[in-house]
């Protein structure tokens, strides 16, 4: 006999079930089914955020009637990685946001393909910082400390300062490892150190700082919302905040070396990916990233100066600082000691790095005793 | 056809989907021409602070949920209030809560510019705990202590208060019998929550990742960043064996020290009117509850202000519907909904019929039970770095079903915990009966079997669904944007600088979340207990 309230409860189980399914399936079609753009950009998340992307991409879509599908994997470290994972079947035909600090990791890890587009020619020569032009440069700024003044008087002078009381908990640094500002500032201390790492002053610096995210991004939100005075950031920040919100209440500072204020620079470049499915257009995407129509488009959506230099600057940059000086690593050493520095500063900044951190030595007493129980256990159940 | 050989569809389902992801993990740690424990060896070398802060934290953690958990143990086990099921299904509430909810609410409740730091301003208090050891122990204690409130409390619920008595009579007074009679007894139950909890907090990505901050990397945070940014496969191996191999070792101590069936009738203290002991219950309540709730209210404030003491707005959830935040996720927000949805839908389609196959399958061979269940060693972020190291060069990399076969694998162990317990306690009689009266299979199942394993297989369902919808760190190694899923949008929309939009979506992953969880507590009762 078939009982009638099992037939209403597998009905309606039932009826659940077809619900659901249609409403996953009315929101989901799209992706279900492949939707590969004619051309696929990986980028850092600020290309899409702070609104590079829709400034200019509808634009190519349009010159070329073709749909571009960008997809960005939080900051350029992780695009890099993403990309150098897929390396034996590329799915991006485009990377944006390799900078001289990741560029030998690119190489080494041969992702692109040189292309030297058309109009390379108006870019200036000590900005193309490939040679093999396997990436071409498509903007550049000062990585700076930027800070909000209403809290801060008189920002940190030196490197030394930003390890003092005064600081505690008040900077926010970015994870080098994935981060490009991050790293950049880590060259930043590197080259004001006469190209050495100092262990002992990440370790304090570490310590001294609210926290190290992994993402400008990130760092840059938390900023924003107050949970710090000062953040490792651009030299163009002032000029954002009197474009958008008519503040003067942010500054920008470089750090002293040898007397000097002295920056880093950063240039970020664009590249075709090795053996990318649609390579025509790729191509062609390079060479529209640095014209003129898309150049004039950065300051004011990626807030870093143009490398194209037809661009023309808008008036708020008048606020962007530049250093006195410019530090920079020899390729050659930085290609060398790359990797090296990114372990000595994991291992400087890891919690239970310091001598004093009583985390290591009891993890170890903790693990054995439980291994103890663990065993005794086992025997008495025998 | 026997029908315990149904066994080898999960079978197959296992070691392709989990066994093999697993053993190309062991083959890129310990392999290089030949066995090797070099990269083992660097792996200790280079990660030691970390191994070490990753066991550290992870008991520290585990110390303060037994502080946080125990007294409220006591009080489920000992007395009978009202209010008691309202405060046990509150307690409930972070078990099933996605952790980067938790981590949502953390931000909005303890932030520089957070809840609490806006009610003590008027007194000039201002209090720093996030990206701090403090934050993720914190986490990690709300997180897990009513793990320690079920199993405590109801082996203390379940235990015979004559041997108490005995004593008591025999002159003992309260610390002391406490000590000799009631302590023994509940031991083995805190050690199992003790276990599951370091466990849980050992293997714990969201929370360390995003309140902890590169200082305070754990063993997962960096399998992530190895494996995703420094591209370096066979370290990132080197540090998932090391994971599992630990965590093996707590899960073991879990099994073999738990379930202690003994039960026994308990003697429940009724309270009620004024007395010390009233008083307490409601000191404790009200500080779990505020634990509880406080993370959560304070994103649901969020998300419907323009800011701190802004005005009333709707701006939030417009917004995941429309197109502008897309540039950061990559789709529409509303899109990440379905993706979510999606993916516990086929999980709990892919995992219930598994474990209901597994489950007859073990029932006549009990002692592999824990050899099915191995899988909760493995951490999500492993899992994921094992998929990408099993899978990079298939169709399937990058698609959308490896995303729903590792929410699968996941959340495996919990569903058949429960469909087993359902099925361990079935009467066979009953479907010797059906068939021997002329029942087919199917219809012996149907009628005989279905309906007393069918509690469990609706909390084995809830749980897949609870546990996919929530599911972070597998689904970060292995997504790709158009498969975002709320989890991740949340955690990518946190990235950039909108913390309304992510508290709006939290609370429709809440809300969701939220209707799973009443459903666990509907159906299951004793149940899912016994399923954690």
């Amino acid at each position: 006999m078939i009982s009638l309230k099992l037939v209403k409860q597998l009905l309606s189980g039932f009826a659940v079930l077809l619900l659901m399914s249609t409403i996953v399936y009315a929101s989901m079609p799209a992706s279900a089914q492949s939707s590969n753009g004619d051309l696929v950009i990986y980028a850092y998340d600020s290309f899409a955020s702070w609104g590079l992307k829709n400034a200019t991409i509808p634009e190519f879509e349009q010159m070329y009637g073709v749909h571009v599908e960008v997809r960005t994997y939080g900051d350029s470290g992780q695009v890099l990685g993403k990309a150098i994972m897929e390396k034996k079947d590329p799915q991006a035909d485009v990377i944006i946001g390799v900078d001289n600090s990741l560029l030998q990791k690119a190489l080494d890890n041969d992702v692109f393909e040189p292309y030297t587009p058309e109009n390379m020619s108006s870019i200036p020569k000590e900005l193309d910082f490939d040679p093999s032009h396997h990436v071409v440069p498509f903007d550049y700024g000062y990585v700076a400390l930027v800070y909000n003044k209403s809290q801060v008087s008189q920002p940190p002078q030196t490197f030394d300062d930003l390890i003092k009381p005064e600081w505690k908990g008040k900077i926010i640094l970015e994870d080098p490892r994935t981060s490009s500002t991050g790293m950049i500032f880590l060259l930043w201390s590197i080259a004001a150190n006469d190209n050495h790492f100092n262990s002992s002053y990440w370790t304090k610096l570490s310590k001294n700082s609210l926290t190290i995210t992994s993402g400008w991004d990130s760092a840059y939100e938390m900023f924003t919302a107050g949970e710090a005075p000062i953040v490792v950031s651009y030299a163009t920040d002032p000029a954002y905040w009197v474009e958008y919100y008519n503040s003067t209440n942010y500054g920008a500072s470089f750090l002293k070396v040898n007397g000097k204020y002295a920056g880093y620079l950063q240039i970020e470049g664009i590249g075709v990916v090795k053996g990318a499915k649609h390579r025509e257009l790729a191509e062609r995407f390079v060479d529209f990233a640095i014209s003129p129509q898309f150049q004039k488009k950065i300051p004011l959506t990626n807030w870093m100066f143009p490398v194209n230099s037809n661009a023309a600057l808008p008036d708020c940059f008048r606020y962007a600082v530049r250093p006195e000086t410019n530090l920079t690593i020899p390729a050659k050493i930085l290609a060398e000691k790359h990797d090296e520095w990114l372990q000595e500063w994991q291992s400087a900044i890891s919690s239970g790095g310091s001598s004093n951190s009583p985390s290591l030595p009891a993890a170890w007493i903790l693990l054995a005793i439980l291994a103890a129980i663990f065993v005794t256990g086992e025997r008495r159940k025998r | 056809m026997n029908r315990r050989s149904l066994f080898l569809i999960p079978l197959i389902f296992l070691l392709a989907f989990f066994a093999y992801p697993v053993v190309s993990l062991l083959y890129l740690g310990l392999w290089n021409g030949g066995a090797t424990l070099s990269y083992l060896k660097e792996a200790f070398e280079q990660y030691r602070h970390v191994i070490g802060f990753t066991v550290y934290q992870a008991f520290l953690s585990s110390i303060l949920t037994l502080c946080i958990g125990l007294p409220g143990a006591y009080i489920m086990g000992n007395y009978a209030f009202r209010g008691k099921s309202l405060i046990k299904a509150i307690s409930t509430v972070p078990f099933i809560l996605p952790s980067i909810i938790v981590v949502l609410g953390f931000l909005a409740l303890f932030g520089n510019r957070g809840l609490i730091n806006h009610l003590l301003e008027p007194f000039g208090i201002h209090i720093r705990i996030l990206y701090s050891l403090t934050a993720i122990l914190l986490a990690h204690a709300f997180y897990n202590f009513p793990i320690v409130i079920r199993m405590v409390g109801s082996a203390w619920e379940n235990m015979d208060s004559s041997y108490e008595d005995a004593a008591a009579s025999l002159g003992a007074g309260p610390w002391k019998r406490f000590l000799y009679v009631t302590l023994p007894l509940l031991a083995p139950s805190m050690v199992s929550a003790f276990t599951l909890v370091f466990a849980y907090c050992f293997m714990s990505f969201a929370i360390v990742l995003i309140l902890g901050g590169a200082q305070y990397a754990t063993i997962e945070v960096e399998i992530y960043v190895l494996a995703t940014v420094l591209i370096q496969p066979h370290m990132a191996s080197a540090l998932s064996i090391i994971q599992i191999a630990i965590s093996l070792i707590f899960i073991w101590t879990y099994t073999h020290f738990g379930r202690n069936g003994a039960s026994g009738i308990r003697r429940m203290k009724k309270i009620r009117g004024f007395s010390p002991a009233s008083v307490s219950v409601l000191v404790y309540s009200a500080i779990i509850s505020f634990f509880i709730l406080g993370p959560m209210l304070s994103v649901v404030y969020y998300s419907f202000v323009t800011g701190w003491g802004g005005s009333f707005t709707l701006h939030w959830y417009r917004l995941l519907f429309s197109e502008g935040a897309s540039s950061v996720i990559g789709i529409r927000p509303i899109r990440a909904i379905g993706n979510s949805l999606f993916f516990a839908f086929l999980t709990v389609v892919i995992t219930v019929p598994l474990a209901l196959l597994s489950s007859f399958w073990a029932k006549e061979h009990g002692k592999w039970v824990p050899l099915i269940m191995v899988s909760v060693a493995v951490s999500s972020v492993t899992l994921g770095w094992a998929y990408i190291g099993a899978f990079l060069k298939t169709g399937i990399y990058e698609s959308w079903p490896i995303i729903a076969l590792a929410h699968s694998i996941i959340a495996f162990p919990l569903v058949f915990r429960s469909v087993y317990n359902s099925a361990v306690s079935m009467d066979d009689d009953l479907r010797n009966a059906a068939r021997s009266l002329g029942a087919g299979p199917i219809r012996a199942f149907l009628y005989a079997e279905l309906p007393q394993i069918r509690p469990g297989m609706l909390v084995g369902a809830t749980f897949a669904f609870a546990i996919s919808l929530g599911e972070f760190g597998a689904t970060l190694l292995l997504y790709r944007p158009e498969y975002t899923t709320m989890p991740i949008a949340i955690y990518r929309i946190l990235g950039t600088r909108a913390f309304g939009s992510a508290a709006a979506m939290s609370v429709v992953l809440m809300l969701l979340a939220g209707i799973s969880f009443l459903l666990i507590d509907r159906i299951g009762g004793s149940q899912e207990r016994s399923a954690f």
